[in-house]
C-alpha cells in the first residue's frame, strides 16, 4: 500500500524540511500527487556541488530561478546558498533580491573558491543592508562585504561572518553598528588580520559572542598589534580562541555563564578576570594565573585542556578558586595536534585541602590520561580529598597498549577515598 | 510529589488500557491540553491509535521522560537517548507511517521529528524510480509527461 502519498500536505512538507531543495524537487517526478507538494516549501536550500563546468553550471542558474520562482508558501523563511567558483556576483545579486521579494527572514551563504584561482568575491546586493525583515544572516568565505553608511537591520539577531573580505576598514564596525537588536555574533578574523586593523564588537544587547582566529603567525600591523575591542555587557555566552595577544576589553562581562576560552598567549588574566559571575568554564591556556586574585565564586563545570605547558598548575589555581566547582574534566583539545603535555617536575597540589573538594565535586573525569607517576598523584589527591565525590572515569591515553593501559589504571583501584559512594569507572 | 506519582489509562482503538504515569502520558500534548481542561478522568480514549503503535508511543515517551529526570551527566543521557531514538526508528514502513500519524495527532513533537526524518534520509540520495518502488507510489503520468518533466528540472535529475 501507499502511505506516503497519503499523507498530509503538512506532513510531506515537514519531511521536505529535512533535504535539501534538489532532492525535494525531484519528488515531483514520483506521481501526480507529488507535482506541486514541494512548491509549498517554505526554505530553500541550494547547493551547486562546486560545479566547475560552465554548462552544467547553467543547469543550476536555471534550476533556482525556476524553483524560486515556482514557490507557493506564503513566506519563504529561509534562503541557503553553497555556491563554488562559477557562480558570479550578479547572479547571487539576483537570487538574493528575489528571495527579499518573497521576505525571506534567513538568508546563509557559503562561497567556496578554487585553491590557489583569483575569483571576484560574491558581494550583496545594497538594497539587502536595510532590508528589515532579516533575522538571521550567515556568511562564509569569499563574499565581500561594501557596507554603505545608512546600513539598517533592525530584525536582525543573528550574524555569522566567517572569514569575509571587507572592501574598506570601516565595513566592520559600520555593519554592527547597524544592527540594534543583535543577539548572536560569530566573528572569524582569520583572513582578515592583515587588512582590517581593529575588530570593534561595541554591541549593548548581545548575547553570545564567538571570536575565533585561526592565523598561526602573529598579526602585527606597521605600528603595533591589531586589536579586538570588545564591549559587551550583556553577554551570557562567550567563545574566545586567540592565537595572538590583541584583545582589548572596555568593560566586564557581569552576566556570562558559559565561556570557552582559547588563547596561546601569556596574560588571560583580563579575558578571564571580566567574567566574575561564569558557571561553566572550558580552558586552554598555557599560562599560569597564580599571580592573579580573583576568583570564580560561581563556577560549577570545568573543562580543562590538558595539551598546553603548565596545565597541572593552572589545575591547582582553578581548584583554589573555585569554591562551587561540581564537575571536572581534564581533556584534550582537538584543535591542536599535541596529546597530554606531561608534567614536568612536580606537581605542587593547593596547600590546603580546597573547599570544592570538601564539599561540592561530585564528579571527576579525565580522558587521554597518560599514566606518568606525577599524573597519578593528581587522580591520587582528588580521590583522597574530594569527599562529595560520585562518579570518576578515567580513560587512559591511546598512545599506550591496552594491556599497559590497563596495568597503569588498575593501579588506581586501589587508592584511598575520601567518598564511600565514589564509583570508578576505567576504560 | 504526589501529582507525578498519579497513574492514567490511555485506551487503544480495540479498547485495551495502557496504564501510564501522568509525567509520560503529558508527553502526548493533546493528553496535556485535556488535563488542563479539566478532562480529570483517569482513562483517555485515543480511538485512532491501536495498542501495537500506542504501545510503541508509549514507549518512546517513557524512555525521554525517564532520561529527562536524570540530573546532571547529560553528555551520556543524550548520546544514549540518541542511540535509543535511532534504534526505536528503525521499524519497517508500515509501522513507520503508523508512528507519524500517531505522533502527528498525539502532537508528539520529538517521535514526529525522527519519524520523518527517516523518510527523509531513505528518500535522500534515491532515483525517483527507487523510491516510488520502497513506498509502492504508483507512476501515473504518461512517459511523454514525465519527460517534460524531467526536463524542465534537469539540474535536480542529475546524477
Amino acid at each position: 500500500m501507499d502511505r506516503i502519498s497519503n499523507l498530509s500536505d503538512d506532513l510531506l512538507l515537514k519531511i521536505f524540511s529535512y533535504l535539501p531543495t534538489k532532492y525535494v524537487v525531484t519528488t515531483t517526478l514520483l506521481s501526480k500527487r507529488w507535482k506541486s507538494v514541494w512548491t509549498m516549501v517554505p526554505r530553500f536550500d541550494f547547493d551547486d556541488g562546486f560545479e566547475l563546468d560552465p554548462s552544467r553550471y547553467e543547469t543550476f542558474i536555471n534550476h533556482v530561478g525556476r524553483t524560486m520562482s515556482l514557490r507557493t508558501s506564503p513566506v519563504l523563511e529561509s534562503l541557503r546558498f553553497d555556491v563554488g567558483p562559477c557562480c558570479s556576483p550578479e547572479d547571487m545579486v539576483t537570487w538574493i533580491r528575489t528571495g527579499m521579494v518573497q521576505g525571506v527572514h534567513e538568508l546563509e551563504i557559503f562561497h567556496t573558491e578554487e585553491h590557489l584561482k583569483e575569483h571576484r568575491p560574491i558581494k550583496l546586493p545594497k538594497s539587502l543592508y536595510t532590508y528589515e525583515k532579516l533575522e538571521v544572516l550567515k556568511l562564509t568565505y569569499s563574499i565581500g562585504l561594501d557596507v554603505p553608511v545608512d546600513v539598517w537591520l533592525p530584525s536582525l539577531k543573528t550574524l555569522h561572518l566567517i572569514s569575509v573580505k571587507y572592501e574598506t576598514k570601516d565595513c566592520h564596525s559600520r555593519l554592527l553598528s547597524g544592527c540594534p537588536v543583535l543577539e548572536e555574533l560569530v566573528l572569524d578574523k582569520s583572513l582578515n588580520s592583515h587588512s582590517l586593523r581593529t575588530f570593534y564588537v561595541e554591541m549593548p544587547s548581545l548575547q553570545r559572542l564567538s571570536v575565533v582566529d585561526v592565523c598561526e603567525e602573529p598579526n602585527y600591523g606597521l605600528d603595533g598589534l591589531h586589536m579586538t575591542v570588545i564591549n559587551a555587557p550583556s553577554l551570557m555566552y562567550l567563545n574566545f580562541v586567540d592565537y595572538h595577544d590583541d584583545l582589548c576589553l572596555c568593560e566586564n562581562m557581569p552576566e556570562v555563564v558559559v565561556a570557552n576560552v582559547k588563547v596561546v598567549y601569556n596574560s588571560p588574566e583580563k579575558l578571564l578576570g571580566s567574567i566574575p559571575s561564569v558557571k561553566r568554564l572550558c580552558l586552554c591556556l598555557p599560562a599560569s594565573l597564580l599571580l592573579s586574585c580573583f576568583g570564580f565564586d560561581h563556577l560549577v563545570h570545568l573543562e580543562l585542556c590538558a595539551a598546553s605547558r603548565g596545565w597541572w598548575d593552572l589545575l591547582t589555581w582553578m581548584l583554589e578558586s573555585s569554591p562551587k566547582l561540581k564537575v571536572l574534566k581534564i581533556f584534550v583539545c582537538n584543535e591542536l595536534p599535541c596529546t597530554t603535555k606531561s608534567i614536568r617536575g612536580h606537581w605542587k597540589g593547593p596547600t590546603s585541602v580546597p573547599e570544592c573538594l570538601m564539599s561540592h565535586l561530585h564528579t571527576f573525569k579525565w580522558k587521554n590520561y597518560n599514566t606518568k607517576d606525577e599524573e597519578k598523584k593528581i587522580v591520587a589527591y582528588i580521590l583522597n580529598n574530594a569527599r562529595q565525590l560520585k562518579i570518576v572515569g578515567i580513560s587512559g591515553s591511546r598512545y599506550y597498549s591496552k594491556e599497559e593501559r590497563l596495568k597503569k589504571l588498575n593501579e588506581l583501584v586501589s587508592l584511598p577515598r575520601a567518598s564511600n559512594s565514589c564509583q570508578l569507572l576505567m576504560d | 510529589m504526589s501529582e507525578s506519582n498519579k497513574k492514567i489509562s490511555l485506551i487503544s482503538s480495540e479498547g485495551e488500557a495502557f496504564e501510564v504515569s501522568e509525567a509520560v502520558a503529558r508527553e502526548f500534548e493533546i493528553v496535556a491540553h485535556m488535563l488542563e481542561d479539566g478532562c480529570s478522568g483517569s482513562s483517555i480514549p485515543i480511538t485512532t491509535v491501536d495498542s501495537n503503535i500506542l504501545g510503541k508511543v508509549i514507549e518512546y515517551c517513557t524512555k525521554h521522560v525517564e532520561v529527562g529526570n536524570v540530573e546532571g551527566n547529560s553528555e551520556k543521557a543524550e548520546k544514549d537517548l540518541e542511540e535509543f531514538d535511532k534504534r526505536f526508528i528503525a521499524v519497517e514502513m508500515n509501522t513507520l507511517f503508523s508512528l507519524i500519524l500517531a505522533a502527528n495527532y498525539l502532537n508528539v513533537k520529538g517521535l514526529l521529528n525522527i519519524g520523518c526524518q527517516k523518510v527523509a534520509d531513505t528518500i535522500k540520495d534515491m532515483k525517483p524510480e527507487e523510491v516510488r518502488s520502497i513506498f509502492n507510489i504508483e507512476n501515473d503520468y504518461t512517459p511523454a509527461e514525465e519527460e517534460v518533466v524531467r526536463k524542465e528540472n534537469e539540474w535536480a535529475f542529475q546524477p
